[in-house]
């Protein structure tokens, strides 16, 4: 092996106990069981892109189901593990699918819809508080069904009935406590195409928006990533994925969902939104420089939202006026004609 | 056997530079490969040769189960010792004492000095991993560049 991890291997000549041979076994388990288990994925990845007996040591499928486990809990219920375990490389796929951001620039869009490659999703969901999970469930919702296609998309991870105890304090000061949980919150969502064999993390992890309702005093966290959608310059150019958090007065979790909203703002139907998450399961991924970096793309979305906004209210404003000028021509034309 | 253990009252510890260190027998206790030579011997006083670890690594780990051993000290102050321990070292002694630690058996210490070297790797890139443990690729541009794209999820 070319490969030498040679700072290990000082030291080991004059071992009397056992050969070289056993001394190289040895580190590879130092290795193993040490220093790669105290990773998280992406070190793991860096670790294995350096050699290829790091490489080796670094693909052990427990090392990355390990880290998916202890990242998204919900991964350890067996639906999620049976679909995992079907992934081309398993865990490592799935991890290299689900913890980065889907690029939102790319040739995927020219990727063919067929919605009947997709007939169920899962809907994996982690809500954290502080590092500490309050909420961790799977859902699975099918898309075969004329119903599914036709309504808009929604995805309810809680019945309305439901609610999840969090443990948190209620706040007393509006605004504080509001940027506090933007910072504390942290919620994962990630969508599963079990035939497909891919995943796509659709939320932005920490919340680009934390409100409390002026009447009803719930509190709104909402998660966002925006997908590219369609053809450019109309409304599905981009999409934005939406994940509502709802706290109601208690500080219990009363409601966690998932739709699609184009530029105009309004809701895409099951038929839309699966095509849209499909291109965002075959596209690129990409880390994100910082926890702010999705809340900017959120934002610029929302930016790119109100000038289609404006820009639809001047055109619609000049084709007024233009009604106004000709109904106006037509009275004078009209009366020359009738008084002459 | 716990009596013969007993009457040892000190162990003389010989590191590969030829230096001497002389401990109580609480000290080595985490040392497996130490201790169960001890055990074998039935004698008031032994000296132990360790060919495989150097005076100043082991004057460290001496420092470290001293630390550790003591029941005087509050848990805070072991950390903070730890804290300062790791602090004051560079990347080659984490290394070397992660190789000593290993061939003496000590689980704990293995497990610590494993977790600060992760510490120092984690969110790195390619390059300073390759750099920290002195390796060479042995890929060809071909295979990096693949890598480099399957991976390219993980770097920023």
């Amino acid at each position: 092996m070319v490969c030498t991890l040679s700072k290990l291997n000082t030291a080991t000549t004059t071992d009397e106990s056992g050969g070289a041979a056993t001394i190289s076994a040895l580190h590879q388990d130092i290795i193993l069981t040490h220093i790669l288990t105290c990773l998280d994925g992406p070190s793991l990845a860096s670790a294995s892109s350096t050699c290829s007996q790091l490489n080796t040591l670094s693909s052990h499928e427990h090392l990355w189901s390990n880290i998916c486990h202890s990242t998204w809990p919900s991964t350890t219920t067996p639906r999620v593990r049976h679909v995992i375990s079907t992934f081309p490389l398993t865990s490592r796929s799935f991890f290299s699918d689900s913890f980065s951001t889907v690029t939102v620039h790319g040739n995927h869009h020219h990727h063919r819809v067929n919605l009947e490659n997709t007939p169920e999703i899962l809907s994996a969901v982690d809500l954290f508080h502080r590092r500490r999970i309050i909420l961790s469930k799977v859902v699975e919702t099918e898309t075969g069904s004329g119903w599914f296609r036709c309504s808009p998309f929604r995805v309810d991870i809680l019945d309305p009935k439901d609610s999840v105890e969090t443990g948190m304090d209620y706040p007393i000061n509006d605004d504080e406590a509001c940027r506090n949980l933007e910072e504390e919150l942290r919620l994962s969502w990630i969508v599963i195409d079990p035939r497909g064999k891919r995943a796509i993390n659709v939320s932005s992890g920490k919340p680009v928006s934390v409100n409390r309702h002026w009447l009803t005093g719930e509190i709104h966290a909402i998660f966002a990533t925006v997908l590219h959608g369609g053809e450019r310059g109309s409304a599905r150019e981009f999409a934005v994925c939406n994940l509502l958090v709802t706290l109601g007065g208690e500080m219990k979790v009363r409601e966690a969902c998932f739709q699609i909203e184009d530029m105009d703002g309004i809701l895409l139907n099951g038929r839309d939104s699966l095509g849209i998450l499909q291109r965002g399961l075959v596209g690129g991924r990409k880390r994100l420089r910082s926890e702010m970096e999705g809340r900017e793309m959120y934002v610029e979305f929302v930016k790119k939202k109100m000038e289609r906004k404006e820009r639809k209210l001047r055109s619609e404003r000049r084709l007024d006026m233009l009604c106004v000028v000709i109904a106006a021509f037509s009275v004078v034309a009209f009366s020359i004609l009738f008084l002459s | 056997m716990a009596a013969e253990k007993s009457s040892i009252k000190i162990i003389t510890l010989i590191a590969a530079d030829g230096s001497v260190f002389e401990v109580e027998p609480n000290i080595v206790k985490e040392m497996k490969t130490v201790q169960s030579y001890i055990d074998e011997l039935d004698q008031n006083t032994v000296s132990i040769p360790l060919p495989n670890v150097f005076g100043n690594d082991l004057a460290m780990i001496i420092e470290y189960c001293k630390k550790h051993a003591s029941e005087e000290e509050t848990k805070e102050a072991k950390e903070e010792f730890d804290f300062e321990f790791v602090k004051r070292m560079k990347s080659d002694d984490k290394l070397r004492l992660l190789q000593a630690a290993s061939y003496l058996n000590m689980e704990s210490f293995l497990q610590f000095m494993a977790k600060a070297i992760a510490a120092e790797i984690e969110n790195q890139s390619v390059e300073f991993v390759r750099d920290y443990f002195q390796i060479e690729s042995d890929f060809t541009p071909e295979e990096e560049a693949e890598l480099r794209k399957e991976n390219e999820w993980a770097f920023k």
